[in-house]
């Protein structure tokens, strides 16, 4: 099964145009969504997950129409978005239970395992009576993943999933999705690199609501191939590099600003062949150097 | 501080909510001061439209209006940095304290008063609209708009936004906050309920935060003059003192909540042990190793449709009730309904017994205002709760049906509300449990409040569908309540009354211990039925509509309804079908079988019928002498068949041709058989028929008409419109079944007004009092073509039931399942019969060879004996102190609570089943209501069976003038004065407020035209007072002489001046200023006691000095005054202290009558120390501040 999206635009009624002419295929597995903030990534997922109206386009699930069939759609869908809050002083358990009982799962034994194993999956088993209200920032991701588990969905969306966790909590997350991932379709979006190269089989780029790149992690490096140079220049030289070369990106680093360029030929030896990154390869993209 | 100020104003300025409350204040005031459907604090009459008092009191009920703009402004301002997010970065900037939390006040302050402005406006251009009739407008009164801005609009946001502002900011809970406004709106709901009884008055002024209530009580006995160009300023009294006071708890409570607010402590206000299980827990979790993975069970694919909503629903439910604000909120109406319930005294203080329902009656008019606004609030609740904890979206993303998330949602609030009706239901039977009374009828109080609760469901369906459409909670609570009041107000103003055509309607139904929901049960079934098979359209249509997502614009909702429609045809489309004949159905009955007049229809029918027949007013009518009724009753169809026959006589010099007919309303199958006429005219929509004699009627003849109809009730009505017959407790007059011959003063239009409205000519309510009154004079004013008639009936109903004439029982038989009674005067009486039959125990006495009997519902026992015993008393009394009793019966009869009076017919008196009949006397310190009402109505059996006067005015004054004093001389033997005067302070009340909403002139005593509160009310004052001053033996005696000389006399009937001129005879020289005052002028007093100072002197002795201000005003017809010299013989008293009864006087020290002429000082020596002094002391003197009296001696 996969998931086709075929020319979406959408325009908000104030003007914004967050997607034009986005068209994807999204095949099982990992697949990542990466972009700035303010990319488009959120209304695309939004629209996928039925919750919002593209003005023109189509995107079919298999032989499912999206658009038209959402409640079809939604009856395989687990939706985990950017920013969700909960009702106060509901447990964990009741929380589940009530969304178990809306995504359909109508038998209560059935409903109380699978809400178990969805609570355990996500290691919070042991908090199920308490509050989700009082989670922490992490725990409260948890139970995002876990809701969005239940009724073992062929389609799951998570959207900027990481934000505000650390390092220990992204690490367990991820090993959750990579798990998850191998037989149903996966859609992250993220505009953490890091995280795509880390999980995502297919990947593609967004900006301003155009698709810059769509592919293979691999497909997107070859583009980079031997192809980034890194030099660490002084903040005044700045400018002048930047009219000079194509500069991908700066860092600072130990105070001084650290550029990567892209160039088909090592521009002078003072710049060294940087590591061929992922990063690289977004920042190509996004500053529309390639 | 001024930076704060005027960013809240600029923040305001630029959003809508400032606008739109203008305009609605504006349109609001503007629709009450231009459209006369609703009037407040004046008639269609001499009180002008946009009187100063009237838009003083438009300010006041905006004010309450104006709690929900109050509500959202500072609310909103309050809870703006915390709910925008902004708080911390607020709260770490320089800012003081002081600055930030007043500052905001005071502009939230000055935006909230600014949009009362818009009824300044209605009230300057109001008159000047091109449709209205501009006598009825005055100018323009800038002090009335100042002060009642200042007055309700400035204190009432004071204080209101103080409260809504301290809440929301301390509880950073806006949900607080809510329940603050609901505990306000209660309170000003609780005052409204104390100020019924007199006795509370002074209470409820002070509970009242909001000052209307407190408002209304102080210029409750202003008159229309008065009202015209008095207005209420600084100098009113406890009103005044209710507005200091609830400022200042305002202001208090606002420094109080300044003080202990801290900007520091503003995010961690959970209780530190939370803090630290929280802690402890993630910490804990942050441990944990990564867990062990295993696969996720499978879906079992099972669909158990009904056991999921119901946990849906079950969660829903609980969302709502495990809330605090439910608890909160229940409570407060939990406490509505105690306050309601033990503050349920009538008019004059009496107690009914709590029978069920009016117990749930008075649960469910107590609770409903508290849930409508329940219901708005918590439609605004159950619609966004999941966008307003952002979880909307996972929500949204699942499979469930819009029509699952709907109707769960409606029915959690729902059976919220049902929650609150059974605790009304618990504390009712508490109630009457706690006053005594057993006879539960659970099962009545769930089906009461069940109809109750199927009106609330329509109009959550409504509110629901309004928040859908508006998608903003606070501006949809706002169009909600526009809806309501627009639905309540807007069709009567278009004077539509069809119960199809206004949301929700049902028709009015009246519960009877007799006869249960009966006549109304049929129009209920049609309506609930239609109006629910609407609203299933409706929550059809808000399923379509559902928003799941993030598309709410009104395209998408129309996009996702037609989606919606064209998956789910089937339901819609059957509903429809189904609302559709159900509508055809009612149609047909209410409009076509059925039919009923609007009240703009009836008007004009009046108006008609003057224009076309007032000619005929001049014609001679023959006389009735006697007449024969059979009347054949069919409860349980609720139909009748009447065939009479009427003896009619040519009492005039010179013969009569024309014969007109005022045919009942009602009849079918009718005919009006005159000898030796032919029918000439016939107009059937105002039922009016002429008879020409072919043979003219010579002056002497008589002939006998005969009258034959059926009266039939079919299918559903609007209204139900004819409760004569029911099949249990059926009620005719004659007029109900029997034409009126001649011209009909009754049905002319009254209002001034409406009479302007169709170019109709002044009209008099009666005939001026005048002592050569010719033609007027040679009938009563009961009936225009009759003196004194003979009567027979003959009657019969199912065989379970008692069948009631004015007579004696001459015969009685039982035939074919039915019961036959016929019925004969003993005497002549009064054209002015009635026909009872129900089913009825009998309780029979006599006294004196006159017959007692009760006929009473088996449900109501309670007060019978009393009755019989009442009975006795006054027919004691009277045959004793005014003359003989000319009938062998006097009966008392139950009918349903359809109508809520006594009448007194020759021998008969029917009683409604709410009065007297489930009176709580056991509180021997209450008035014996029951005991007052049987002497009134067997007073009636002198004075107006015997004793009457003409059409004309006076007569009422002393045909009911004297029934009230025959009453109050029964009870002044059980009572004594001091009781006698509590009571008469309640009729003085009823007088003062009448006079106070006098839709045209108010008149004295002996020319009183209708005016209840003067023939009523004021007739009793006079007359007590008479008695007191004069002698009861001496007024009892002239009461004889007048019998004597006028009981069924032959015409001229006797006028007032008659009756004046006897009371005068009999009235000493030096008290003869007694009759002018009060019955040939309007004469009040005002009458106090300015200080008292006591002293002591030898042998334990007092010496009292009490400066008395006593003034003696006359008022004209609009209630103009002015003083008038005065030279009257008033009591003074000294009172010790009572200790059993504060509220009485204690025993008399000194009480001397004294000729008083103005400002007095008088110093009197008493045996014991004085504890009340003062200017008469009970109160005979019409005065209208009763309280300065006496004051108490210190």
């Amino acid at each position: 099964m996969e998931l086709k999206i075929d020319n979406i635009n959408k325009t908000y009624p104030n003007g914004v145009k967050a997607l034009a002419g986005v068209s994807l295929t999204i095949p099982t597995g990992m697949y990542g969504l990466l972009g700035p903030n303010g990319a488009g990534k959120s209304t695309l997922m939004r629209i996928i997950a039925t919750l919002q109206e593209p003005n023109s386009g189509s995107i079919t699930l298999g032989e499912l129409n999206v658009l038209k069939d959402k409640d079809k759609v939604r009856q395989m869908l687990g939706y985990l978005p950017q920013e969700f809050g909960v009702y106060p002083k509901t447990s964990a358990i009741d929380l589940l239970n009530y969304l178990a009982l809306l995504k359909g799962i109508h038998d209560p034994a059935n409903r109380k395992d699978i809400v178990s194993a969805a609570l355990q999956k996500v290691n919070l088993y042991e908090w199920r009576k308490k509050a989700v209200s009082s989670f922490s920032g992490g725990m409260r991701q948890r139970f995002g993943i876990a809701q969005c588990l239940l009724g073992n969905p062929r389609l799951i969306i998570v959207d900027e999933p990481t934000a505000g966790l650390d390092p220990g909590e992204r690490n367990r997350f991820y090993n959750l999705l990579s798990e998850i991932g191998e037989s149903v379709i996966v859609i992250l979006s993220t505009h953490i690199v890091q995280d795509v190269r880390e999980l995502c089989a297919n990947m593609a780029i967004i900006n301003n609501g155009r698709v810059l790149f769509a592919g293979t992690p691999d497909n997107g490096l070859d583009l980079i191939r031997n192809k980034v140079w890194a030099r660490q220049v002084d903040k005044a030289e700045l400018e002048s590099y930047k009219q000079r070369y194509k500069v991908l990106s700066n860092k600072l680093v130990g105070g001084r600003p650290l550029i990567h360029i892209y160039s088909d030929e090592a521009p002078d030896t003072s710049f060294r062949a940087a590591e061929n990154t992922l990063e690289d390869v977004f920042f190509a993209k996004i500053n529309e150097v390639l | 501080m001024s930076k704060f100020i005027l960013f809240e104003i600029r923040y305001w300025l630029k959003k809508p909510m400032l606008y739109i409350f203008f305009l609605f204040f504006a349109l609001f005031a503007f629709g009450f001061l231009d459209f006369d459907f609703i009037t407040i604090g004046a008639g269609k009459g001499t009180t002008h439209a946009n009187a100063p008092l009237v838009i003083q009191i438009l300010y006041g009920a905006m004010s309450t209006l104006g709690l929900i703009a109050i509500t959202a402004f500072f609310n909103a301002t309050a809870t703006r940095d915390y709910t925008s997010g902004m708080d911390q970065i607020v709260f770490a900037s320089p800012i003081k304290k002081i600055h930030f939390f007043f500052g905001k006040f005071f502009g939230a302050f000055l935006v909230a008063i600014l949009s009362y402005t818009g009824i300044a406006l209605a009230a300057l251009i109001s008159p000047h609209m091109p449709w209205v009739d501009a006598t009825h407008y005055g100018p323009f009164s800038w002090q009335a708009n100042v002060y009642g801005f200042l007055l309700f609009s400035v204190f009432n946001t004071l204080f209101g936004g103080a409260i809504i502002y301290a809440f929301a900011i301390y509880f950073r809970n806006p949900v607080l906050s809510y329940i603050a406004a609901f505990g306000i709106m209660t309170l000003n709901v609780i005052s409204a309920i104390l100020i019924r009884d007199i006795e509370n008055q002074r209470w409820a002024m002070l509970i009242d935060p909001l000052g209307q209530h407190a408002f209304n009580i102080f210029t409750r006995y202003w008159s229309p003059a008065q009202r015209n160009t008095g207005y209420v300023g600084l100098s009113s009294g406890l009103f005044l003192v209710n507005r200091l006071l609830w400022g200042s708890i305002g202001i208090a409570i606002l420094f109080w909540i300044y003080w202990t607010f801290d900007f520091t402590q503003a995010r961690s206000r959970r209780p530190k042990k939370k803090d630290r299980l929280m802690s402890a827990m993630q910490l804990s979790d942050a441990r944990t190793a990564v867990p062990h993975i295993e696969k996720m069970p499978a879906v079992i694919p099972v669909r158990r449709p009904a056991a999921a909503w119901l946990h849906q629903f079950a969660f829903e439910l609980k969302s709502i009730t495990r809330n605090n604000a439910f608890i909160i909120l229940t409570s407060i109406g939990i406490i509505l309904i105690i306050i309601g319930l033990s503050f349920s005294t009538g008019n004059f203080g009496e107690k009914n017994l709590p029978v069920t329902y009016s117990v749930a009656e008075l649960i469910g008019a107590n609770l409903w205002i508290f849930i409508m606004a329940f219901i708005v609030f918590y439609s605004g609740y159950v619609v966004f709760r999941e966008k307003e904890v952002k979880l909307d979206e996972i929500v949204d993303a699942t499979p469930i049906s819009n029509g699952y998330v709907v109707t769960t949602k409606l029915a959690a609030v729902l059976t919220s509300v049902a929650i609150i009706q059974l605790a009304g239901l618990f504390l009712g039977l508490f109630y009457q449990l706690f006053n005594g009374f057993t006879r539960f009828e659970i099962g009545l109080y769930i089906r009461l409040f069940a109809i109750d609760l199927l009106s609330f469901a329509f109009m959550l369906v409504a509110a629901y569908l309004i928040q859908l459409l508006v998608n903003n909670k606070y501006i949809g609570y706002f169009v909600i309540v526009a809806f309501l009041i627009a639905n309540n107000f807007l069709w009567q103003a278009m004077r539509i009354e069809s119960n199809m055509v206004r949301f929700g309607k049902l028709p009015t139904i009246t519960y009877s211990d007799m006869n249960g929901f009966g006549p109304f049960v049929p129009g209920f079934i049609g309506f609930g039925l239609y109006w629910s098979l609407f609203c299933a359209l409706l929550v059809l249509a808000i399923i379509g509509m559902n928003l799941r997502g993030k598309e709410n614009g009104l395209r998408s909702k129309v996009a996702r309804l037609a989606l919606y429609l064209k998956g789910h045809l089937a339901l819609p489309v059957v509903l429809l079908a189904l609302f559709l004949i159900c509508g055809g159905w009612l149609f047909y009955n209410t409009k076509i079988l059925n039919t009923y007049i609007s009240a703009k229809e009836k008007d004009r029918q009046q108006a008609d019928y003057e224009k076309k027949y007032k000619k005929d007013e001049a014609l001679p009518l023959p006389f009735t002498t006697a007449l024969n009724y059979t009347i054949d009753l069919f409860p349980a169809k609720r139909s009748l068949h009447v065939h009479i026959e009427w003896w009619v006589k040519n009492v005039h010099p010179t013969p009569i041709t024309i014969l007109p007919f005022n045919m009942p309303d009602k009849a079918s199958n009718d005919t009006l058989t005159v000898p030796g006429a032919v029918l000439t005219a016939k107009d059937l929509p105002l039922r009016y028929r002429t008879y020409t004699l072919q043979k003219p009627l010579q002056p002497g003849d008589s002939i006998r008409i005969a009258y034959t109809a059926d009266f039939i009730n079919r299918g559903i009505e609007n209204e139900v419109s004819f409760t004569q017959i029911t099949s249990n407790g059926s009620f005719l007059h004659d007029n109900d079944i029997l034409p009126v011959i001649g011209y009909s003063r009754q049905e002319e239009l009254t209002n001034t007004l409406d009479r302007r409205k169709y170019d109709l000519p002044r009209r008099e309510r009666l005939a001026r009092l005048s002592r050569n009154c010719t033609d007027t004079c040679n009938t009563s004013y009961i009936n225009n073509s009759a003196t004194w008639v003979d009567l027979t009936t003959t009657i019969s109903t199912s065989d379970n039931q008692i069948a009631i004439a004015p007579g004696s029982l001459i015969r009685q038989w039982h035939e074919k399942g039915r019961n036959y009674y016929t019925y004969q005067l003993h005497h002549k009486a009064l054209n002015f019969f009635s026909f009872i039959a129900a089913e009825y125990l009998v309780k029979k006495d006599s006294i004196d060879h006159v017959a007692i009997e009760i006929y009473y519902d088996r449900h109501h026992p309670y007060n019978v004996d009393r009755m019989i015993a009442a009975v006795k008393k006054s027919l004691h009394y009277y045959t004793t102190n005014f003359g003989p009793y000319y009938q062998q019966e006097c009966r008392i009869i139950e009918f349903p609570r359809y109508a809520g009076f006594a009448q007194s017919f020759p021998g008969t008196m029917p009683y409604s089943e709410s009065i007297g009949f489930i009176s709580d006397l056991r509180d021997t310190s209450t008035l014996d209501y029951v005991t007052y009402v049987v002497s009134h109505e067997m007073g009636h059996q002198w004075w107006a069976h015997q004793v009457i006067g003409p059409a004309m005015q006076g007569s009422e004054s002393f045909s009911e003038g004297l029934a009230q004093y025959s009453a109050l001389m029964v009870m002044k033997k059980e009572y004594g004065p001091q009781k006698m005067s509590r009571f008469l302070k309640y009729e003085l009340d009823n007088y003062l407020r009448g006079r106070a909403q006098e839709k045209e002139y108010e008149n004295p005593l002996m020319r009183t035209e209708g005016q209840s509160y003067i023939h009523y009310s004021k007739a009793s004052l006079v007359y007590y007072y008479l008695q007191e001053m004069i002698g009861e033996q001496q007024l009892d005696a002239i009461l004889k002489k007048i019998v004597t000389q006028y009981a069924y006399t032959n015409p001229p009937f006797p006028t007032a001046f008659n009756i004046v001129d006897q009371l005068k005879a009999g009235t000493p020289d030096s008290l003869s200023y007694l009759i002018s005052d009060m019955f040939e002028n309007i004469t009040l007093f005002n009458n106090s006691v300015d200080t008292v100072t006591v002293t002591k002197i030898a042998d334990h002795r007092f010496q009292v000095k009490m400066k008395l201000l006593c003034e003696k005003i006359r008022c004209d017809s609009l209630g103009n005054e002015h003083n008038v010299p005065m030279d009257d013989y008033i009591d003074v008293g000294i009172f010790e202290r009572n200790h059993q009864d504060g509220s009485l006087l204690g025993n008399s020290l000194l009480t001397r009558r004294i000729k008083i002429h103005g400002d007095t000082t008088l110093t009197f020596i008493v045996p014991k120390w004085p504890y009340q002094v003062g200017v008469d002391p009970y109160h005979y003197l019409i005065d209208k501040i009763t309280e300065d009296n006496m004051k108490i001696a210190f």
